[in-house]
């Protein structure tokens, strides 16, 4: 069994205002890890979670029991920038040899620094979305879900490209895939 | 007191580009980043409303008036004086705006709603009494529409009364 697994858990096209709930409606805070995607296709990847989650995940990285961690100190904000690091750069290289194989261009997908934002669900994921908003009602995600040893974790992972990138992004998708759908 | 503490008012939730306008005891709730909450109010005839704007300009695009500066003023202003509100009478608060990844595209997208909108007001003589703008954190506000109280919390900070 693979230690740990990210997969497309969905990709959804939905109003805004229910977008920027899609972590919580209820004005929970959030700890969020923001990442840019710069390179073929641009736009945003966040890692975003309730403080249990995340303090959590710094106790794993850190190797430290469980409950050790118990506020978002510099140490614990490095970690979870560190995890984020990790998370998206595998993401981005995951998709990036998914995209190339069997289209007519290499696609290069380049991870910026991560940032760590502590603040409502809803206030960050509104800033998250902004650029698609600008060009329409409704906008465009891809969620991951994450599994370690076999056991799901709490964590969200959004993708969010720029609208010019949902454009590129369909015409990398209909180009020539027979490659692609094989795998080789 | 702040905005809805100790009193049973109804609640609702005004969503990105909503606008709504009621008249009496009602609680409007919204969570801000970049966007704005324009409150405008008539407290005479305890009648007013908020947007949750999330643009400067429309560009003549229509459909969701709530969501653009020029467009929600407008409409907002429409409602309240179909309420009862009179327009002479009128005030108004402002929240939000803020500037929240430095790292992001449009990142001065809360500074242009809010010279929009606070340019729209001017023209319209309508005057701005109350204002938690900018800066870089997202905010919970709670509009009171009866007695034009608008609180504001900031994670980490207490809450305010603008």
């Amino acid at each position: 069994m693979a230690p740990a697994v990210i997969s497309i858990d969905s990709a959804d096209e939905c109003p805004l205002d229910m977008a920027t709930a899609v972590l919580s409606e209820s004005g929970d805070v959030v700890g969020m890890c923001v990442m840019q995607m710069e390179g073929t296709l641009t736009g945003q990847m966040v890692l975003a979670f309730d403080d249990q989650s995340g303090l959590s995940l710094t106790d794993l990285l850190l190797g430290n029991p469980p409950g050790t961690a118990s506020e978002w100190g510099e140490v614990e904000i490095s970690s979870a920038l560190e995890s984020m690091n990790i998370l998206g750069s595998s993401y981005l290289n995951g998709m990036a040899s998914f995209l190339s194989t069997g289209s007519r261009e290499t696609v290069s997908l380049i991870p910026s620094p991560p940032v760590f934002y502590r603040d409502f669900a809803e206030s960050l994921l509104q800033s998250a979305f902004m650029e698609q908003a600008a060009e329409g009602s409704h906008v465009l995600f891809a969620r991951a879900r994450f599994e370690l040893h076999g056991r799901p974790l709490n964590w969200t992972f959004l993708l969010i490209p720029d609208p010019g990138s949902l454009l590129k992004l369909s015409q990398i998708l209909s180009s020539p895939v027979s490659n692609r759908e094989t795998g080789t | 007191m702040l905005a809805g503490e100790q009193r049973r008012l109804t609640e609702r939730k005004v969503g990105m580009g909503d606008i709504e306008v009621t008249r009496g005891a009602f609680l409007l709730r919204t969570l801000l980043g970049s966007c704005i909450g324009l409150v405008i109010y008539d407290l005479r005839n305890q009648v007013g409303g908020m947007a949750h704007i999330v643009l400067p300009n429309s560009n003549g695009q229509v459909g969701t008036p709530g969501k653009y500066a020029d467009t929600a003023l407008a409409e907002l202003l429409k409602q309240i004086i179909e309420l009862g509100g009179r327009e002479r009478q009128l005030s108004a608060k402002l929240t939000g705006g803020a500037n929240m990844f430095a790292t992001s595209g449009p990142t001065t997208i809360g500074d242009q709603n809010l010279a929009a909108i606070e340019l729209l007001l001017k023209s319209a003589g309508i005057p701005v009494i109350g204002r938690h703008c900018g800066g870089r954190s997202g905010r919970r506000v709670a509009f009171e529409v009866d007695t034009g109280r608008v609180s504001v919390d900031v994670v980490g900070s207490s809450t305010v009364e603008v």
